[in-house]
């Protein structure tokens, strides 16, 4: 065998070698980093068929926690008399929230029944592989009347959550957004990560009427007007209840364009977790600056009497500058 | 004749009056006059048909009645809520022994004129709860 063929045969086997351990089945011990049974990586087409929303959203199968997410186009109401043209996943916004356990193998059944081509990304989940990750570049886009399966294993704990990432400027920004909540496998001993309740709170800015219809000429020129919580603007916005003395977990996600200072009269919570990481020492504010992105895990006591929780920042508490809206909510504790 | 023809039809406006004021439930003449100047609104939007009076709907204490569609409710709050500040208090309605669709609270004060918000909080008897958000524009003080 003449040299350069020998050192061709060398390379060729190497290069086997290698291929055949990246595509080999994971070792048990790898789980939480990938799965055995990726999907293909291209989303299947459902021409000739009807492509219908799923009619469910939930459904624990075979080990595995399954979830079933669609899109609709809708006109939503921030408040009475005050509609825009949104993007949702099923139907609502936010979109429903996925909760799972880390370790729990997860797939989440995408079908796109909009015009527009769509994705899911899973924003805080950093286990998740190339294919699986929503991004149009790297995955895939699911064009119209396609499906197709992220398949993970949920790794990192805490706030984290899911939006579509074609054009993520535009798509996020229209609505295409929902919580995603990892729980830890175990429950925590320390007391100060034990609550009564909790809420997710999605914060997000607007661009309505008024010459502003062109939703992605109002986008990129940041000209917002209207800032919700949970899909909503106050007064509209929904209170946290509890009786006096529950401790209650506000887990906030920007999902907007702008930080959102949001200030509590009343009360001075902790900070006990960013991004979905627990902080090394917990801190006391009242005031919790999230950033486009961020998560913020914020722990209070309450108290008797109805207290408003509100954007410091203070054009976001206003409903197209008018006094008292926005990114405002009450906290109400009861007797 | 004149006399009894004038008595009969003040005796006919009378009822007619009474007949028109009951129509949203048993109240008295007193509170048909106060009514005149208060706060009245329904709202069916949960699926529960709830109606809020604010008597005499000014700056101080002021009466809230709630009248519901159905009598088996658990419990009804109102929360009296200032709509510019975000500030307000939780009133524990007490349903009235002789028209359980109707819930009361003789005590919530409300400090100042302008926008307020109240949300009626009714929890039906498996827990599930219905609200309705009112929005008033209380009165300046005469």
């Amino acid at each position: 065998m003449k040299k350069p063929l020998l050192t061709a045969a060398v390379l060729a086997l190497a290069t086997a070698v290698v291929l055949a351990g990246c595509s080999g089945k994971p070792a048990a011990d790898s789980k939480t980093a990938t799965v055995s049974n990726a999907p293909k990586s291209n989303p299947i087409p459902l021409a000739g068929k009807p492509v219908n929303k799923y009619d469910k959203f939930f459904e624990e199968k075979d080990g595995v926690k399954n979830f079933y997410i669609w899109v609709e186009e809708k006109q939503w109401d921030l408040m009475k008399g005050v509609t825009i043209p949104a993007w949702t996943f099923n139907g609502t916004l936010p979109g429903p929230e996925i909760r799972v356990k880390v370790g729990d193998h997860v797939k989440v059944h995408f079908r796109n029944t909009s015009s527009q081509p769509h994705s899911i990304h899973f924003h805080g989940q950093l286990g998740v592989d190339q294919q699986n990750d929503g991004v149009p570049a790297t995955s895939a886009a699911v064009n119209p009347n396609q499906e197709f399966v992220y398949d993970f294993v949920a790794q990192n704990p805490g706030t984290q959550f899911y939006h579509c990432h074609v054009a993520t400027y535009y798509h996020l920004d229209m609505g295409l957004y929902g919580a995603l909540i990892v729980e830890p496998k175990d429950p925590p001993k320390d007391p100060q990560y034990k609550w009564d309740k909790e809420y997710t709170l999605m914060l997000d800015d607007w661009a309505v009427g008024d010459g502003k219809n062109d939703p992605l000429k109002a986008r990129t020129n940041q000209d917002y007007n209207y800032f919700s919580i949970n899909g909503k603007v106050f007064p509209e916005t929904v209170p946290i209840e509890g009786k006096v003395g529950d401790k209650v977990l506000m887990r906030f996600v920007n999902v907007g364009y702008r930080a959102f200072s949001m200030h509590s009269h009343g009360y001075g919570g902790t900070v006990l977790a960013l991004d979905g990481y627990n902080v090394p020492q917990p801190y006391q504010r009242d005031v919790f600056t999230v950033n486009p992105g961020e998560r913020m895990d914020v722990l209070i006591t309450l108290r008797e009497g109805i207290y408003p929780f509100h954007d410091h920042q203070l054009e976001n508490v206003l409903n197209n500058g008018e006094y008292l809206g926005g990114a405002t909510f009450l906290v109400i504790g009861k007797k | 004749m004149q006399k009894y023809l004038a008595l009969t039809l003040a005796g006919v406006a009378l009822v007619a009056t009474l007949t028109g004021c009951n129509s949203a439930g048993p109240v008295t003449a007193g509170h048909v006059a106060q009514a005149a100047s208060g706060f009245k609104e329904t709202d069916d939007a949960s699926g529960l048909k709830i109606t809020l009076l604010v008597e005499p709907y000014q700056i101080g204490t002021n009466h809230l009645v709630v009248t519901l569609d159905r009598k088996d409710v658990a419990a009804v709050e109102a929360q009296v809520i200032m709509a510019a500040m975000g500030h307000g208090q939780v009133a524990d309605l007490k349903q009235a022994a002789t028209n359980q669709t109707r819930w009361e609270a003789d005590d919530s004060t409300i400090n100042m004129d302008g926008p307020w918000l109240v949300r009626v909080l009714a929890t039906l008897p498996d827990g599930t709860e219905k609200s309705a958000l009112f929005h008033l524009v209380v009165p300046k003080s005469q």
